[in-house]
């Protein structure tokens, strides 16, 4: 039903790029002060998420950039808001992950094939309709580009992917946690 | 609220139960604050009524808001103290932009309050509103929007801390009519923002690298830049240039921080700075630059820019290290703090013949002989007339840079102008508030013509305030600057560049000032002796020569080689 080749797809773009993590206080403004300040300064963003954090007023975003040479800048300019709290590169030891949702066409006689597939991607059928299946998946790109890749055949209607979130392994923040002042 | 942030608070007073608008009096107060400059308005007049009762800060009513915001530049230039100023909203606030943006590009300190309309109207394309967040976002080092009044003086707190800490900056408090009508309980804080140097052993380290490199240069120089007048320096720079023998060289904004009759200044780098310090920077193995930022008036051709030598880079901000050129020694620290380190690991040093190279470059200033007052001439009848303890206050274009070039700063930060932004308009109101933050100075204006006419208005303000602020115009009847761009790149095309001046004499008094105004090279000096003289605020129009240009110059974007001199100088000088 689908071409063995597609199995090798190309990672995106995004897959292994260069990517830091900061940590924000979560306050009206904060996520436009650092949108403008990517823009005006003209840094190479390719890939971003925002995300929430286990406290209320500590937000968090991961920025994919180009190349590895602009981290720094990128890093010492984010520095500079009062709002952001932690600016940290997403080495290769930190877990990458990106989330998708991925409708299809499959028909009833089709599901068990589909099912086997997304088993073997650690995805999962999350809605069922007799024409539709909504598809969670979540990995690195590549394995999210794979997976794509494999369920084209069956007619992707629409899908929303994010760009990797990303998690230190270990603790590299000597003091722990970030604490709320008054 | 609870809000995660870098930062530490102390309580310092007890609670008191206020309005949002006495919240704000009693905040800036608790600030040390003693004089704001402002302009009233619908959204903002709570705030006003609070301090209608509030003696201990004296407002001072300007006519335009720009103007507000140059006053608080100049006081906090002056003063090293945060400036503070304030609008309504809508173009109350629009108005605050360009001095706004002003202080940005020049790291100066202000806190400026605006007012904005209730909190139930914003949104709702209500009189008077603009989102004055979103407009000053990116020329502003932080901006808060205050959503309740018992937030009020925290954000006011916090506004000062993050205008002075680290690299100084503008900092917007917008405050809805309907919070500074409430009532909330107000505790003054302290409000500190931690240092996020590195530690003390990788300075250490840099220190020493840089310290090895400065004594093993043959060629070494040193660029001061704003951030020593900052950071408070002077002291330490003169040291390290006495102590290593390195000349030193000042960006605009750097004039002033290191005596200019010092046998080691070499003046101002770059598009308009002498062609000898030009040919330095060129030649130059080394290059010890603290508290600049590499502009590109300062570098042109960055591919160009010093090409043989190596830069150790001093900046409090670490975003400046690298952000132009390649370093070899990026140090985040503060200038002071670093420099005054350095003097203790470097080895006593002598570079005079390196020296003597630069001064042999160095190009006599061509004598014109027009009758008419030369610019030159006119700075230095200033500087006589004033002892040399005169805090000169620049305006934007050629007479901007005929004083950054011949008036010769012996006095610790006695030359203010806008330098990154080039503001014109800048220097009377700025005027204004380096005169309330040093009552005692002798403080003068040199402006354009151009510039002069820019915020005139203040004049008023002047008046009403009684202070005495000498103001000199370099009448050319030209945009100087432009013109001259005009006639070296634009073909001699002068498009909108002739511009007339009102009578300054009859404008002066009609302000109940006084005025003289100066047509012949030999009135000068009495013209500016009278001026000195002359209780209150005085303005000496002086007529210069209306084509005269500012040599010499290297074009936009090019480098030393292609610098234009000036056709008056001798020619044939020999390059070594």
């Amino acid at each position: 039903m689908y071409a063995e080749g597609k199995m090798t797809a190309e990672p995106t773009r995004d897959a292994g790029l260069p990517a830091i993590m900061l940590l924000f206080t979560q306050r009206t403004g904060a996520l436009d002060r650092i949108l403008s300040l990517l823009r005006r300064r003209g840094f190479p963003i390719v890939g971003m998420t925002v995300e929430r954090t286990h406290q209320a007023d500590v937000g968090r975003m991961t920025l994919v950039v180009e190349q590895a040479k602009a981290l720094e800048q990128v890093s010492r300019h984010l520095r500079k808001l009062p709002d952001v709290l932690e600016v940290t590169t997403v080495d290769e030891d930190a877990i990458r992950r990106e989330y998708a949702l991925v409708r299809i066409r499959c028909r009833p006689q089709e599901r068990a094939e589909v099912m086997a597939l997304l088993s073997a991607y650690g995805a999962r059928a999350i809605s069922l309709t007799s024409i539709y299946m909504v598809v969670e998946a979540s990995g690195l790109g590549m394995e999210l580009d794979a997976l794509f890749a494999e369920l084209a055949p069956y007619g992707i209607e629409e899908s929303a992917r994010t760009s990797p979130m990303a998690l230190r392994r270990v603790s590299e923040r000597p003091e722990g946690e970030l604490t709320a002042t008054a | 609220m609870a809000v995660a942030t870098r930062a530490i608070t102390e309580p310092r007073i007890e609670p008191v139960t206020l309005t949002g608008g006495e919240i704000m009096c009693e905040a800036l107060v608790q600030e040390g604050v003693r004089v704001l400059f402002g302009y009233p308005g619908g959204a903002i007049m709570p705030f006003y009524d609070a301090l209608y009762n509030c003696p201990e800060l004296h407002h001072v009513l300007v006519r335009h808001e720009q103007g507000a915001t140059h006053a608080a530049d100049g006081y906090a230039r002056a003063t090293g103290k945060v400036g503070v100023c304030a609008a309504t909203s809508g173009p109350g606030a629009t108005n605050m932009v360009t001095g706004l943006a002003n202080a940005f590009m020049d790291s100066v300190p202000i806190v400026a309050i605006t007012g904005q309309v209730a909190r139930p109207a914003i949104g709702k394309d209500s009189f008077q509103e603009t989102d004055v967040i979103g407009v000053t976002m990116p020329i502003t080092k932080h901006n808060i929007l205050v959503r309740s009044a018992d937030e009020v003086g925290a954000a006011i707190h916090e506004a000062f801390a993050i205008a002075r800490s680290g690299r100084p900056g503008p900092v917007v408090v917008d405050v809805p009519k309907d919070v500074q009508f409430e009532r909330a309980t107000y505790q003054a804080h302290v409000h500190q923002l931690p240092t996020l140097f590195p530690g003390d052993a990788e300075h250490e380290r840099l220190l020493l690298h840089a310290a090895a490199m400065i004594d093993a240069a043959r060629k070494p120089l040193i660029m001061a830049g704003h951030g020593v007048i900052l950071s408070g320096a002077y002291d330490a720079l003169r040291r390290l240039a006495e102590r290593t023998g390195v000349p030193v060289i000042t960006t605009l904004l750097g004039l002033s921080a290191f005596p200019e009759s010092h046998p080691l200044s070499l003046g101002m780098p770059g598009m308009h700075g002498p062609a000898s310090t030009n040919h330095a920077i060129n030649e130059a193995d080394l290059i010890l630059a603290a508290g600049m930022r590499f502009d590109d008036r300062v570098t042109g051709k960055i591919s160009e820019f010093a090409p043989n030598a190596q830069v150790i880079h001093i900046d409090i901000e670490a975003a400046e290290l690298e952000k132009v050129v390649p370093t070899a020694v990026p140090i985040h620290g503060d200038a002071r703090e670093m420099l005054e380190r350095l003097v203790e690991r470097v080895c006593q040093n002598d570079h005079g013949d390196w020296l003597a190279r630069i001064r042999s470059w160095e190009q006599p200033m061509p004598v014109v002989r027009d009758g008419l007052p030369q610019p030159v001439e006119i700075l230095q009848s200033i500087k006589r007339a004033t002892g040399g303890k005169a805090v000169l206050v620049t305006d934007v274009g050629q007479h901007q840079m005929w004083s950054a070039r011949h008036y010769g700063y012996d006095l610790p930060n006695s030359h203010i102008t806008s330098g990154g932004s080039g503001t014109m308009g800048f220097a009377l109101p700025a005027a204004m508030g380096v005169k309330f933050g040093l009552p005692e100075a002798q403080v003068w204006v040199v402006a354009g013509d151009g510039g002069f006419q820019m915020n005139i208005q203040e004049l008023a303000t002047i008046a009403d305030e009684g202070l005495e602020i000498k103001a000199v115009v370099m009448n050319n009847g030209y945009l100087g600057m432009v013109r001259q761009w005009q006639k070296f790149f634009h073909g001699g095309r002068y498009s909108a560049t002739p511009i007339s001046s009102p009578n300054y004499i009859l404008l002066a008094q009609a302000y109940g000032l006084q005025g003289r105004k100066v047509d012949r090279a030999d009135e000068l000096e009495e013209a500016i002796d009278w001026a000195a003289r002359t209780p209150g605020c005085t303005i000496v129009d002086v007529a210069i020569e209306q084509e005269r240009n500012v040599y010499p110059m290297i074009p936009s974007g090019l480098s030393v080689a292609s610098m234009i001199e000036d056709p008056d100088v001798c020619r044939g000088q020999d390059d070594g």
